[in-house]
């Protein structure tokens, strides 16, 4: 019920897509409200078309039936320019998408289309660059930079646009995991700060854990969403729909199957120590 | 393998010639390799040549950089100068076998064509060492700025061009990785008949195109999410800065112009 008193910012209704000259659809009917200010993680195997309704939403693909809200903006080829200002887009290749030659080139990439003047260019270039700790890297080239720092660098891009909702298509995939914690603490922090929408795309199961609210997504379908906790406990659709288990979860299961009796509710790693030690220290 | 490519091959050492407006080093290096041909005496070149010294000292750069700059060179230069030494004909003739001879005239052009040679790289090297790929990118939109009016798509091209640079790294690095790879699997480069060695390039290529053509589409949903909607109308984030030392470089090589001139119709 509260959840429907708050403002919906992306509204997705129906969404059906497939792609040209292939029968099944990616899309399937999905239909789903994000409201403002939530952290929405959607998980889904390979191919389950989870790229494919981001992309949807910043229409960078048209859809073939269905209708996309952004922001009370109802998306189609009029207001696609409006909808991709609101929305801020890091995809999963570091390397792919830097488009300028230097950090601070590629932070005012995005301000350049939107034909900023120079003075506040240069002023919010440096604030974002602030932001996620690269302002001493300002003037090196894409080439030296890790994957973590070139993802950080494709933040403060999207920070100095000062979007309403920001999109990560696996954008921690590809780096290691020190770089993906960094990743994900630092947007955490921005979120904080600027109140903005996140949806996160995402492979890594322990990422979810710290959603608002979770989808899972299955053959273009949303098959079920809620919050994380209860979700990810719900192991036995987790398994077969081909997914991983959280560390926590993963613990669980495999003392069920040595008939160990657990209990039904989600816990994260450290609640699991803690029960299991619990359990050890009662049994003495 | 890669390491020996001069292009791009700044060295920072922030001298005078390093703060110059990447325009001014541009144009007036291309001057320069023009006026070269008005030389036609000993004191001409001894002035370009004097002139071209000055320059690569103010720069600060060690000399050995300008010496890589010649050397993958070096072969065509001693061609052109041995082709003009044997057929060139005029003046006192030292030495002669069939339409092979050595002459006064010969020996001269050969001097001549030498200087012009090492002159013009110097002068090209200075500019790539003191300035940055980049900077050369947006001296060549900022200078053809006055082909938009008549259709040039010059936005477009600056893009393609700082783009290219961008990528001329990663995609090196990845055409090693290829490589690599394609050695781990048994691929053997740089040996047998050249038929040889060009079959054995086709496993890099085209890997490397197909996986351009990925970047190419990546970049591309990237920078439209981005925002970005074609050249027109866009700001700017580097700016570029005409100063009073850009003027008095010009003002330089105008004098030096004056000189050579001098040299070459008054003495």
């Amino acid at each position: 019920m509260e959840r429907q008193l708050m403002n919906n910012i992306i509204s997705v209704q129906n969404a059906i897509f497939s792609y040209p000259g292939n029968d099944i659809h990616v899309l399937n009917d999905i239909s789903f409200d994000v409201s403002q200010g939530e952290w929405v993680a959607i998980i889904g195997h390979n191919g389950s078309g989870k790229s494919t309704l981001a992309k949807a939403i910043d229409g960078l693909l048209s859809l073939d039936s269905g209708q996309v809200v952004v922001d009370g903006l109802e998306l189609n080829e009029n207001t696609v320019w409006d909808v991709r200002s609101k929305i801020g887009f890091v995809f999963q290749n570091p390397d792919n998408q830097f488009v300028g030659a230097t950090v601070a080139d590629d932070v005012a990439f995005g301000l350049e289309n939107r034909h900023v003047d120079h003075a506040t260019m240069v002023a919010k270039v440096d604030e974002a660059l602030k932001l996620v700790r690269m302002d001493k890297y300002a003037d090196r080239e894409p080439a030296g930079l890790s994957g973590g720092q070139k993802q950080r660098v494709a933040l403060a891009g999207v920070i100095a646009m000062q979007p309403k909702i920001v999109i990560l298509d696996e954008a921690t995939s590809m780096l290691d995991p020190q770089g993906r914690q960094e990743v994900i603490e630092l947007l955490h922090e921005l979120k904080q700060r600027y109140k903005f929408t996140v949806l996160t795309i995402t492979h890594d199961i322990d990422e979810t854990a710290l959603a608002d609210r979770l989808f899972v997504i299955d053959d273009g379908s949303l098959i079920s969403s809620g919050e994380p906790e209860k979700i990810l406990s719900d192991s036995k659709m987790l398994l077969e729909k081909g997914l991983d288990l959280p560390l926590g979860e993963h613990i669980k299961h495999d003392l069920k199957e040595l008939k160990i009796e657990v209990p039904e509710e989600y816990m994260n790693s450290s609640q699991v120590v803690n029960w299991l030690c619990q359990q050890l220290s009662s049994m003495e | 393998m890669f390491s020996k490519v001069l292009f791009g091959r700044f060295v920072p050492t922030n001298s005078v010639i390093h703060k110059l407006d990447p325009r001014a080093k541009l144009v007036l290096s291309m001057y320069f390799i023009v006026i070269i041909f008005f030389a036609n005496s000993w004191q001409t070149y001894a002035w370009l040549a004097a002139f071209t010294l000055g320059t690569i000292l103010l720069t600060k750069v060690p000399l050995g950089f300008f010496w890589d700059g010649v050397r993958p060179l070096i072969f065509i230069i001693v061609l052109t100068v041995i082709l003009q030494i044997f057929f060139s004909s005029g003046g006192h003739v030292y030495w002669q076998w069939g339409i092979l001879s050595i002459t006064q005239f010969g020996l001269i052009n050969g001097a001549y064509i030498f200087c012009r040679f090492v002159l013009i790289i110097c002068m090209s090297t200075v500019l790539t060492l003191t300035t940055q790929p980049l900077m050369i990118a947006d001296a060549v939109e900022s200078l053809l700025k006055p082909l938009t009016k008549i259709k040039v798509p010059v936005y477009e091209l600056a893009l393609m061009l700082s783009i290219a640079l961008r990528f001329v790294p990663t995609l090196m690095d990845e055409s090693q990785k290829i490589m690599n790879a394609q050695r781990a699997r048994g691929v053997n480069f740089g040996t047998g008949s050249l038929w040889k060695r060009v079959k054995s390039l086709i496993p890099i290529l085209i890997p490397l195109f197909i996986s351009a053509f990925n970047r190419a589409e990546d970049l591309a949903t990237a920078m439209e999410a981005r925002g970005y909607s074609g050249g027109e109308g866009r700001t700017k984030y580097r700016l570029l800065h005409w100063h009073t030392a850009d003027s008095v470089a010009c003002f330089v090589m105008v004098a030096a112009t004056i000189i050579l001139l001098t040299l070459r119709y008054f003495t």
